[in-house]
């Protein structure tokens, strides 16, 4: 049998300054089942939301003011007073160019989806972050995700240790 | 080189998985045709708005463009605006189906983020790619076109690295 999401079972915070994009990207997720999307379209109203926890999972465009996107991964993935620093982050933004998709990934974002996209893009996005959670490094300057997405036979000196008072899942 | 204690690994939070994966309820991990069609229809819904939001800004920023004198410069407040709304129409574009959208859109972005000192070349090159999004739209010209638009696109991103 195969395996579904329950997407009621799962709590968004949304973050996009375009009005039609965060409807549209609202709708798309209500049509999975999802009915605790909290909405936010600038930095501020997201970190009101997310200081009050309860998120399962954040999806924000990068171009946000008064501070953008990336600043938001940050704030998660290393301020003191973050919630949840594992917390699951998309980022889905017209800037899709190289650069850009290597800044999401190198600030800690889980998944990175290009404007325009498609509903099956967002989706498969979606279903890794929620079905195939990845380990997270902490390392001298990154704290995130497992960048490493295939796992390739290794044949060096094994460099990472397991920390043994790391959060559990 | 990086010492053993320095690098740890934190095993994924399986909480969210536990909550939300099942076998009764909800969309599949991989989505079947069915349930992609009926996340389409939610994006097809929100068609008209897209295209009467665009037009509207489309609309807004011809009539300023259009308000400057032969020679005239842009303001650097209406430069900006430019920036903000290719990088939305570009953003949005494909997702609607209008994909031809989103590269003229690309172009203007690209083109517009780079001025510092508006001049009056700015003006011009600014004004012919308003005007090309507002063709496409108003033609309701879905997917890439033909071989005019890809020559008119190819004629955008020449005169945008001519004339900065």
């Amino acid at each position: 049998m195969a395996e579904k999401i329950d997407f009621s079972k799962v709590r968004f915070l949304i973050v996009d300054p375009n009005p039609l994009a965060l409807q549209m990207l609202n709708d798309i997720l209500s049509m999975l089942g999802a009915n605790y999307v909290r909405r936010a379209t600038d930095y501020d109203k997201a970190m009101d939301v997310l200081k009050e926890g309860n998120i399962d999972i954040l999806i924000t465009e990068r171009e946000i003011t008064p501070k953008n996107g990336i600043e938001l991964v940050d704030y998660i993935r290393h301020d003191p007073s973050s919630r949840d620093r594992l917390l699951p982050v998309i980022v889905l933004t017209a800037r899709s160019e190289e650069p850009f998709v290597v800044e999401a990934r190198d600030h800690g974002a889980n998944e990175f989806v290009a404007k325009p996209y498609t509903v099956d893009s967002l989706y498969k996005r979606l279903s890794a972050v929620i079905a195939y959670p990845r380990s997270f490094v902490s390392a001298p300057g990154y704290f995130g995700p497992e960048r490493r997405r295939k796992q390739l036979p290794f044949n060096g000196t094994e460099r990472r240790g397991v920390d043994p008072n790391a959060p559990k899942g | 080189m990086a010492s053993k204690s320095k690098v740890q690994i934190i095993q994924p939070s399986t909480d969210l998985r536990k909550r939300a994966v099942n076998f009764k309820t909800g969309f599949g991990v991989i989505l079947s045709p069915q349930e992609t069609q009926k996340l389409q229809l939610v994006v097809e819904k929100s068609s008209d708005q897209f295209t009467r939001q665009i037009g509207e800004k489309l609309k807004a920023l011809r009539e300023e463009f259009g308000a400057l004198e032969d020679g005239e410069a842009p303001p650097l407040r209406l430069v900006e605006r430019v920036v903000a709304d290719a990088l939305e129409i570009k953003g949005l574009g494909g997702t609607f189906k209008f994909p031809l959208l989103t590269q003229i859109a690309k172009s203007l972005h690209d083109y517009a983020t780079q001025i510092r000192e508006p001049n009056a070349w700015n003006t011009v090159i600014v004004g012919h790619h308003i005007d090309a999004l507002y063709v496409v739209l108003a033609q309701r010209i879905t997917g890439l076109g033909g071989r005019i638009e890809a020559e008119l696109l190819k004629a955008l991103r020449a005169a945008s690295t001519k004339f900065k």
